[in-house]
């Protein structure tokens, strides 16, 4: 499903992110990354959606080598990617159901499918019953529920968070962290940069530790260290 | 892919109104570049043409004689201009038809049109050459100055060159302001959408990575571009109307001018509008495209 084959990337400024990594992940498993700050696990996951673009190596995704595919067929590979942000991103304009069906119209899909797809979501994900509430009238884990169910609405092949428990406290950390592994066992393959050892140590997922852009462990069954 | 009418029309009708005062900003520079525009092919252009057109038809040059010319001298002039090839047409102004359209010509103001009486007026022949051209006008005209009673030879064709020329001077600084204040339209556009990118760049950002594709967030800016360009476009397609009426009203007060031959027809005043709602539309699209090229690179 994705694989790293020594990448490197160095950024404009000459800042070195990622020193010759390599890496494989295949179909429905969960990662976690994780390491200190500026330890390159941000570049990790933006190199998989091609927000950033290998400066050496190659990335491949679902079979693309998606570091020298054009820039009109980025679009169409981030359809199949989902992305969760460690601030949510949600549109203040608009309610939890509009954010969630602005995701579907971005991509063109029908009104029907809409109306169809994002009030599966939403129960999904718990907020069928705040659908019509605007981001700020929702805690800090129901904001992060709606922005994961705006990357999951479109069924992506891949699930991309960073640090997406950052801004929450432990007990809604459990709560996103619990519906991270259901999406998960649907046979969504999820990558997640983290600091949060506790989340690492309970579920005993797979580990990728990086320090100073380069991989230092790659643990199955991991836990933080 | 396609794009929704209803999701197009929404997130357009958002970007319009949010930033009101600069949309209307916009739409104003747009309706005064192109009004200039509009004003400089009426009558710049079209009207200018026209009036040589007219004077070119007129009498090529005139014949002044002597107040006190012999009956002689009139009959073998006349003979003259009858007899010559090169001349078309000629008419005679004798010295009651002269006072007349002295009259006329200084109706009201009685203070120079009593200061001359009849008899102070000379004869003359308007002549219509056969051959337009100046130069050889020039030179048929001349030949009668030396004619016995001949005071002298009048060429309207000359008259008018200076102001040919004044006109054309003034067209050519009418295209560079309008040249200007069009690149000024397509600059405010470019701002405007670039507000509007500004203003939108979370959304633009969520579209971006849930796979939107750059045409799909561009074509609503491009819209909102296009918008303000027609809407400028209709807008002085109405002032260029109003200032056809306006001219074709004004008529009886420029009697006896140079203005009085600036017209149109009704055919080139429509040809003008849809130029204008044309351009509006062209200066929207590149404006709006520029910018949203500019800030929705891959």
């Amino acid at each position: 499903m994705i694989k790293l084959d020594n990448v490197k990337k160095i950024y404009k400024n000459e800042h070195v992110a990622l020193r010759g990594v390599s890496a494989e992940i295949d179909k429905g498993e969960f990662v976690f990354l994780v390491g200190p700050s500026g330890s390159g696990k941000s570049t990790f996951i933006r190199l998989l959606n091609r927000e950033e673009k290998p400066t050496e190596g190659e990335v491949w995704v679902a079979g693309k080598n998606i570091g020298i595919i054009p820039g009109y067929k980025v679009a169409q590979l981030r359809r199949n990617i989902g992305y969760v942000f460690q601030d949510y991103k949600l549109l203040a304009n608009k309610s939890v159901e509009e954010n969630v069906a602005f995701a579907l119209e971005a991509i063109g899909r029908p009104r029907h499918a809409i109306r169809t797809q994002v009030p599966q979501i939403l129960e999904l994900v718990g907020l069928a019953e705040k659908a019509k509430n605007r981001p700020a009238e929702l805690s800090g884990g129901e904001q992060q529920r709606v922005s994961i169910a705006r990357a999951f609405v479109n069924r992506p092949l891949i699930l991309l968070a960073d640090e997406p428990t950052g801004n929450l406290d432990p007990s809604t950390t459990v709560g996103i962290m619990k519906l991270l592994d259901r999406i998960n066992r649907t046979g969504t393959t999820v990558v997640m940069a983290t600091h949060d050892r506790s989340i690492v140590d309970t579920m005993r997922k797979r580990v990728i530790e990086l320090e100073a852009g380069e991989i230092v462990r790659d643990q199955d069954r991991g836990v933080y260290e | 892919m396609a794009i929704r009418l209803d999701y197009l029309a929404r997130e357009t009708g958002q970007n319009l109104v949010r930033n009101l005062l600069l949309t209307v900003a916009t739409m104003l520079i747009v309706t005064v570049s192109l009004t200039m525009l509009g004003v400089t092919i009426l009558l710049g252009y079209y009207g200018l043409n026209n009036a040589f057109v007219a004077y070119n038809q007129d009498v090529s040059f005139i014949v002044y004689m002597e107040p006190t010319a012999s009956q002689d001298q009139i009959n073998a002039l006349a003979r003259d201009l009858k007899r010559s090839p090169q001349v078309d047409d000629y008419d005679y102004y004798d010295q009651k038809k002269s006072f007349e359209l002295f009259k006329k010509m200084f109706q009201g103001t009685e203070e120079v049109s009593g200061l001359l009486t009849q008899s102070d007026m000379p004869p003359s022949f308007r002549v219509k050459p056969k051959n337009a051209d100046a130069a050889v006008v020039t030179v048929l005209a001349r030949s009668y100055s030396p004619k016995p009673g001949v005071m002298k030879v009048d060429f309207p064709a000359e008259a008018i060159k200076p102001v040919q020329a004044a006109a054309l001077q003034l067209r050519t600084w009418l295209v560079m302001g309008v040249i200007v204040l069009l690149a000024a339209s397509i600059v405010l556009i470019f701002i405007a959408i670039q507000t509007a990118v500004f203003s939108r760049r979370r959304e633009i950002e969520v579209m971006r990575l849930v796979g939107a594709t750059n045409w799909f967030i561009r074509i609503p800016f491009i819209v909102e571009g296009v918008i303000e360009g027609l809407v400028g476009g209709l807008l002085a397609t109405g002032f260029a109307a109003l200032l056809g009426v306006g001219w074709k009203g004004s008529k009886g007060t420029l009697d006896n001018t140079l203005l009085t031959k600036f017209t149109w027809t009704a055919g080139q005043q429509t040809s003008t509008s849809l130029l204008l709602i044309g351009l509006g539309v062209v200066v929207g699209a590149l404006g709006s495209f520029v910018a949203t090229l500019w800030y929705l690179r891959d």
